[in-house]
């Protein structure tokens, strides 16, 4: 589950979500409280002028409206509220009467605090004030001295607290519900959002060995964000199934390669068994196969060889054409002997280039091969390579009085040999000129085959760098 | 019988042409396309093994001159290219059977004798000429329920004269089908070989199987006249 992109995507988003509306959830709440508050306490302190304003000073001293009147019956304070008015340290009043009196000492002013009301919590006020004068002349109260009472007043918070506990709750209850339900929502979201994605899967996932010439389609219409990766899928696809043909060609190649010595044996060994045979022809039988299974081991050695090292990548590096080619022939110098060849560099300067070495060796070593191998008895290869800016240029050219001009079109066909026997071409097994091709339109360059004076010749140009 | 084999791996070419000739055919080889192509065109043969990747001249390309040139002669491509659209493609050209290499050499006679069979029209691998019974397939030869005893030359020669029977087959026919390309012709030979096949045919006294009409060959009938 951990490992599925929707499962992510949504814990991602979901833990997101939870922390914004955690957020959001505490700031509702914060405000919220601090409104019922600041409602409470304004509501607090309305109520303490309101009693105030009904303490009077009259001519025999401090009186209080709610002492007369409808307030000897009707309580002037609930019973979560009490009431104290100080004068200077003395008491003058307090409600209810049982409670202890709230004392004047605590924070006067014009801003609610919090105290214990018999145990419980409150908020509180207190501020000075000025009785209302009640005389029956002006004069009279002209000369009364005034005194500045201090009006406590408190009320318990346990509906406040209760308040503000069901809006906790609200806010926490109706947040997670809506984070159940937004993820909910993001899980169905992403899973359409992800369509593109599945799609483009079970696509891939129809791709097998034998489709791999398919590709991703409409790559342009997939979402901005697949595109790229899809691109990249169907460059793969493209490597994958050139090297997949490159593969099968090889395997091709060599079992065509293996049936033909492998024919060889059986029809010898069949013919051999079909009736009885003297010691001499069984002997001969025996060094006929001997001499197959030498041969075999052979091409399989020259293809698996030729093979290796033309699909092993490998950087630019610093050749010197003149010494490569030098190199390869002395390689065959027995094999030159033996058939009385001779070669010969017809421009002899150094031609230092930069290029990937192993497809040129590999390239170079079967242009070689062929000459050596193909060449008039008693005769010369000439060799020249030069090199321009962007290119270089290698000619082989062995004599080859007998080769038909036909056949000049068919010698890069895979399995063609020039000689009518593969006896004498030992391993060669009609598959270099062939790879050569190949590598050389690898390379960028080309090769080409020409009949010049009798003589067999071949071009290869190559894209280098001259060092 | 005369058989062509046009085969450029020598392993394979020697081994199929000795087998062949020691069932009885005379062999032409050639390693080479352009020369099995020049044998091909230049001898009659009853039947031919061909490879189809040869030195300067394809198989195919031999198959389609032949054909172009109203060669019926039955074709057998032997070859290592093993994919359906290369076997398609070497029927569709004009083969008459396809075998991949490797092979076993027994399947291929097999094959090679079913080509010559059709060749002159026998649904069966026995030829019955009067009381001689010919078994193609296990190469025996009964008269009147009595093998008999015949070199691989003899019965190649005999085979000829059976699928011939009741009609003429000249001397150089004969030859042909007993000799390849290289031997150098002898009209002795044919007598001796013909010879050779009237004793052990033959009763010891009485008229032969296979008669002369001077001047022209053999005939082989069932009557003995």
């Amino acid at each position: 589950m951990i490992h599925s992109l929707r499962f992510r995507l949504v814990l991602i988003v979901g833990a997101t979500a939870c922390l914004l509306m955690a957020l959001v959830g505490l700031a509702v709440s914060f405000i919220f409280e601090l409104s019922l508050r600041s409602e409470f306490d304004s509501s607090l302190i309305e109520r303490a002028r309101s009693l105030s304003h009904l303490v009077e000073h009259e001519k025999h001293g401090i009186t209080f409206e709610w002492l007369e009147g409808v307030g000897l019956t009707t309580p002037i304070v609930e019973e979560r509220e009490s009431l104290a008015i100080w004068n200077r340290g003395e008491l003058l009043e307090v409600f209810p009467a049982t409670a202890s009196p709230i004392q004047p000492s605590q924070k006067p002013g014009e801003n609610a605090f919090n105290l214990n009301l018999n145990s419980k919590r409150a908020r509180a006020v207190a501020f000075p004030f000025t009785p209302r004068l009640v005389f029956e002349s002006e004069p009279e109260a002209a000369h009364v001295t005034r005194p500045v009472l201090t009006i406590m007043f408190a009320r318990t918070t346990r509906e406040l607290d209760a308040a503000i506990t069901t809006l906790r709750w609200t806010i926490l209850i109706v947040g997670t519900f809506g984070w159940g339900a937004t993820l909910a929502v993001m899980w169905f979201a992403i899973g359409i959002g992800l369509r593109p994605v599945q799609h483009a899967t079970r696509q891939i996932a129809s791709i097998v060995p034998g489709t791999l010439s398919e590709r991703i389609e409409q790559v342009d219409r997939q979402p901005n964000e697949l595109r790229p990766l899809l691109s990249t899928i169907n460059d793969l696809l493209t490597r994958l199934e050139q090297a997949f043909v490159r593969e099968r060609s090889f395997s091709s190649d060599v079992a065509h390669e293996l049936r033909t010595p492998l024919a060889g044996l059986r029809a010898q060994l069949d013919l051999s068994l079909s009736r009885e045979r003297s010691t001499q022809e069984y002997k001969k039988t025996i060094g006929q196969c001997l001499s197959i299974t030498e041969q075999t081991g052979e091409i399989v050695e020259s293809l698996l060889e030729t093979t290796r090292e033309s699909m092993a990548a490998s950087p630019p590096e610093h050749v010197d054409l003149h010494s490569l080619l030098n190199v390869l022939f002395i390689e065959r110098q027995q094999n030159m002997q033996s058939r009385k060849l001779q070669f010969k560099h017809r421009d002899c300067k150094d031609v230092s280039i930069l290029i990937q070495q192993r497809p040129l060796l590999v390239i170079l070593r079967n242009l070689v091969d062929n000459a050596v191998c193909y060449a008039d008895l008693d005769s010369t290869i000439e060799v020249s390579a030069e090199s321009s800016d962007n290119n270089c240029v290698v000619v082989i050219s062995n004599q080859a009085r007998t080769f038909l001009a036909n056949d000049i079109d068919k010698v890069f066909n895979r399995f063609w040999r020039a000689d009518s026997s593969r006896h004498e071409t030992g391993r060669h097994c009609g598959l270099g000129l062939s790879l050569c091709r190949r590598l050389a339109g690898q390379m960028g360059g080309s090769i080409q085959a020409s009949i010049v004076d009798q003589s067999f010749r071949i071009e290869l140009k190559l894209p280098c760098q001259s060092n | 019988m005369r058989v062509l084999v046009v085969e450029d791996y020598e392993p394979v070419r020697s081994a199929v042409v000795q087998a062949l000739t020691e069932e009885g055919y005379a062999v032409d080889s050639a390693d080479n396309g352009r020369d099995g192509l020049w044998h091909a065109k230049s001898g009659e043969y009853d039947a031919i093994v061909l490879d189809i990747l040869l030195p300067h001249v394809n198989g195919i390309e031999i198959l389609q001159s032949l054909r172009s040139n109203n060669n019926h002669v039955p074709v057998l491509l032997l070859t290592a290219l093993d994919e359906v659209d290369q076997r398609i493609r070497g029927l569709d050209e004009g083969a008459d059977d396809y075998l991949v290499k490797p092979f076993a050499i027994a399947e291929l006679m097999a094959r090679v004798r079913a080509l010559v069979r059709r060749r002159f029209g026998d649904g069966t691998s026995i030829i019955e000429v009067g009381e001689l019974r010919i078994d193609t397939s296990a190469r025996l030869v009964h008269h009147k329920d009595k093998p008999i005893e015949l070199t691989a030359r003899e019965y190649g020669l005999l085979e000829l004269l059976a699928r011939r029977r009741g009609k003429v087959v000249t001397r150089e026919e004969v030859w042909k089908s007993l000799y390849d390309f290289g031997a150098e012709s002898s009209s002795n030979v044919v007598d001796v070989y013909i010879g050779y096949l009237r004793k052990k045919l033959d009763p010891p006294e009485g008229p032969s199987m296979i008669q002369t009409r001077r001047g022209m060959g053999y005939v082989l009938t069932g009557r003995i006249d």
